[in-house]
């Protein structure tokens, strides 16, 4: 090992950044350069800032807001090591040591390069010079017993490090699968997202209680204030007496929320200080606020444990890549080999029974329902179809948890249906995603389209019909809950489920005409467009937003039925209903009309659209 | 004779650039035409303007007597060919059997022909035991293998194959040689690209070279070949048999120089 091949792995990495943003566009391009520069800058900065800043403002806070700060400080470099550890596995090349391993180095060389090369990004250029600039004000301010604040940075960084290293080592041999590869990014992404939403889940957990308390405080305040004027207005009281005693009742309210406040405070501090002895990227945090209490124990006890935790990361990582490398490892099956030993099975039942690639409707056409169970199985195993249901996945989570908290808002009587409208309009905003890029997850499977002998408009069909089980499903499980926060009648049930059919029908429309005009491909497992240009994002979004005109004729015939109600007392007809079910058959109507010219669009346009999604992916 | 494919003229334009320049194509029904070429010389885009996945700039085309490029006709032609393009047609996230049930159903074939055609096409192709992974697992000569498998499924009369060789191995490429020739032993007519010229002797019956984007040979392999050797003859014909032998500076010293392993 030495200085010329570090220095070598160095500028590959950083070619092959530059060269991944350049694929993405001059934008990107330059969007990134633009970045790099000022994070240089800002790492330059940050150093001196932190000391100045430090010298000016610690002297007066307390050994808990430096631990505050100090978690601020945490959170935000964890947070963006996440994002750049998310973009990192998506670009593989980068985290593979095979590469390396033909060249003129050992593998205990080539591992510690690879490492020490990882250590060299924009998170650590910018958090090292912040850390040590705090470091040195905190010496300067308080001491030089705040030098040991030093090594404990170099500890967390090198437990960080090493973690990662390790992590993204078992990664990449999890990854080595590739049917598994998407399935970890997929988790990877999930995991991201899902964590990035416990501040919120949190928040949703507590606030109710605290928020009850204070709502409680106030009706107790305004139920005594009425008594007591009520008691000066049947002339019990004196004015001054009443003057007085309000002021007091002022005082006594100030106080109690102080207290209660000072409660919150106290029982937060106590929280956090356990969430940083526990958790070791708080023990950062911890050992400045003990250091400054007066005691080093804690701190150096820090120290030893990051330091441990580092090295013995790093030295399981070395030791699972030697393994790998020298053949001494337990495989995991994957999920082809275990189904593989399934097969036997599925051969006897395959002779009786007509497997799912098999089926028939009777209402379909046999290339529609070919297109339509293929492009189905193949979505249902994309993971950037998955990637896209993130999204709808919280928003249930975060709603079930409105429910169990009781924190859904009281709907007036009677607009029960406008929220289950709403509801259907979140939907089809959701489902968009899906249905504006039909062919985009294909990629070379379009070719297939092309040279399959069939009418173009049985494959729009076939693939419209592929995402109705996605969002029938998803509009189930979301009407079930609508009907558990807002019940409604049968003929509000009947006229929501045409409203949702009409929505998904029109987005089909829509859908289909942008993924004809404005295909987009996507990077395999990563659900990454290739190259977007001004026009097709314009156009998505354009579309995206006006998502709630395809539900605007419901919400009028629901107006319709609502004021015959209240104006005219007729409540007895369901106009809502047999409006919605007369539009549906008008829609499908127009969906049949214009599928034709739209099949007709396509075998225009395929050859362009097979160019576009495989120009790039291939 | 009939013809199977013939173009008249036929031009690809990429900008400036000429893939494919007046190219006039004849093949025979009932032959394989192995379509020779060196890297970039516009075999792959003559397929594909051929197979109707590539609009051509000009010119005109005629497959099994209709035209690719008129709507009505193009159905009809696609019903009667079978294809493995350049890039594959295969979806990723679906097995061998899935796919060839997919194909198998766009032809309107009954399920019991397409299983036993699936059952003995991968049993033949030696994809049975691997049946069960998903294509993108699939190594780049089992891809080949499975998209042949799917252009042969449907029984067509006419087979495009861009490449089909590549990335297969011994056996496997004996077993679709076998195939190949006793299905135009029937009657049904095999266009080919390939770089191997050991295997074009072996399967074509015809040849015909491009090269720089212009036909520039057509002819019966026989007859290609006469007093001499098809590499000599491609050599010959694509412009560089009398290319002198190349030469790297470091590898002609006698002597190890700098960068050596000593």
């Amino acid at each position: 090992m030495n200085l010329e091949h570090l220095k070598a792995i160095l500028w590959l990495r950083w070619r092959l950044s530059v060269n991944q943003s350049r694929k993405a566009g001059s934008f990107n391009f330059v969007l990134m350069m633009i970045l790099v520069c000022s994070t240089l800058v800002l790492a330059a900065l940050s150093c001196f800032l932190a000391i100045g800043l430090g010298i000016f403002l610690l002297p007066k806070a307390t050994p808990y807001t430096v631990m505050i700060v100090w978690d601020v400080i945490i959170v935000v470099f964890l947070f963006s090591w996440s994002i750049s550890l998310l973009i990192e596995i998506q670009r593989m090349e980068l985290l593979s040591l095979e590469k390396l391993l033909h060249l003129p180095m050992s593998l205990k060389d080539a591992f510690f390069l690879n490492y020490l090369s990882s250590l060299i990004c924009l998170n650590i250029v910018c958090f090292f010079p912040a850390a040590m600039g705090l470091c040195i004000a905190m010496t300067i301010t308080f001491g030089p017993k705040m030098l040991i604040l030093i090594p404990i940075v170099l500890s967390f960084i090198l437990m960080l490090t090493a973690i990662t290293y390790q992590f993204r080592g078992w990664l990449a041999s999890l990854m080595s699968d590739k049917r598994r590869q998407r399935t970890v990014m997929m988790m990877f992404t999930f995991g991201f997202i899902a964590l990035s939403q416990v501040p919120n889940i949190v928040i949703q957990l507590t606030l109710p209680g605290t928020h009850k308390a204070e709502q409680q405080r106030v009706q107790e305040q305004a139920t005594k204030s009425q008594e007591l004027t009520d008691s000066f207005n049947r002339r019990e009281i004196t004015k001054e007496e009443y003057d007085r005693r309000l002021a007091n009742m002022t005082e006594a309210f100030k106080q109690r929320k102080k207290d209660a406040e000072q409660a919150s405070q106290a029982s937060l501090e106590k929280y956090l200080t356990l969430a940083n002895q526990i958790l070791p990227v708080g023990w950062l945090p911890y050992s400045s606020k003990s250091l400054l209490s007066g005691s080093i124990w804690p701190a150096a006890l820090c120290l030893l444990g990051m330091t441990i935790i580092g090295t013995a990361s790093l030295w399981r990582s070395y030791k699972s890549t030697i393994d790998h490398y020298t053949g001494n490892v337990k495989t995991i099956p994957s999920k082809a080999t275990a189904s593989a030993q399934a097969t036997v099975k599925l051969e006897a039942s395959r002779s009786t029974k007509p497997s799912f690639m098999e089926r028939k409707f009777p209402w379909l056409s046999e290339h529609a329902t070919a297109i339509g169970l293929c492009s189905f199985r193949n979505l249902m195993r994309a993971p950037e179809a998955k990637m896209l249901l993130i999204g709808p996945m919280m928003l249930g989570i975060m709603f079930v948890l409105m429910i169990f908290t009781n924190r859904t808002p009281k709907i007036p009587s009677g607009l029960e249906p406008l929220v289950w409208l709403a509801g259907i309009c979140i939907l089809t905003f959701m489902c968009l995603m899906l249905v504006l890029n039909m062919f985009g997850m294909d990629r070379g499977g379009f070719r297939c389209f092309i040279l399959m002998p069939t009418a173009r408009s049985e494959v729009l069909l076939g693939k419209n019909i592929s995402m109705l089980p996605i969002v029938g499903g998803i509009a189930i499980l979301g009407g079930m809950g609508l009907l558990y926060v807002t019940p409604i009648g049968v003929f509000s049930i009947v006229a929501s489920s045409c409203q949702m059919l009409i929505a998904f029908t029109m987005a089909s429309i829509v859908g289909n005409w942008v993924s004809i005009q404005f295909p987009i491909a996507i990077i395999p497992g990563s659900g990454k467009p290739v190259q977007v240009n001004v026009v097709t994002m314009l156009v998505q979004m354009v579309v995206m937003m006006s998502c709630p005109l395809f539900i605007f004729p419901g919400a009028l015939f629901f107006g319709i039925e609502w004021a015959l109600r209240y104006f005219l007392s007729i409540g007895y007809l369901p106009v809502y209903a047999v409006l919605s079910i007369i539009e549906l058959w008008l829609v499908c109507k127009l969906y049949l009309y214009v599928l034709q010219r739209q099949g007709r669009l396509l075998q225009m346009r395929e050859t362009r659209i097979l160019e576009l999604l495989t120009a790039n992916s291939e | 004779m009939t013809f199977a494919i013939k173009t008249s003229q036929l031009t690809r334009m990429f900008g400036d650039f000429g893939a494919v320049k007046e190219v006039n194509l004849t093949v025979d029904t009932g032959t394989v035409y192995g379509f020779l070429g060196p890297n970039g010389a516009g075999k792959s885009t003559t397929i594909k303007m051929l197979t109707g996945i590539l609009a051509p700039t000009q010119g005109s085309i005629s497959v099994l007597g209709l035209n690719p490029w008129k709507p009505a006709e193009a159905i009809e032609i696609k019903r009667r060919i079978g294809v493995v393009p350049e890039g594959l047609a295969l979806f990723e996230n679906l097995t061998a059997r899935e796919y060839l049930t997919f194909v198998g159903r766009m032809f309107l074939l009954a399920r019991d022909t397409i299983r036993q055609r699936s059952e003995e096409l991968l049993n033949v192709l030696n994809l049975e035991g691997v049946d069960k992974k998903l294509t993108l697992e699939y190594s780049h000569g089992m891809k080949k293998k499975l998209a042949f498998a799917g252009a042969l499924l449907p029984n067509p009369d006419l087979l495009f194959l861009d490449e089909p060789f590549e990335g297969v191995d011994a056996v496997t490429s004996r077993v679709i040689r076998d195939l190949l020739t006793n299905y135009a032993a029937r009657g049904s007519t095999v266009f080919v690209t390939s770089h191997v010229l050991e295997i074009v002797e072996r399967i074509c019956t015809h040849v015909g070279i491009i090269a720089k984007g212009e036909l520039v040979e057509q002819t019966s392999l026989a007859e290609l070949r006469s007093g001499s050797s098809l590499e000599q003859r491609f050599l010959e014909k694509v412009g560089s048999a009398d290319a002198e032998a190349q030469h790297l500076s470091w590898l002609d010293d006698a002597q190890p120089t700098e960068g050596s392993p000593s």
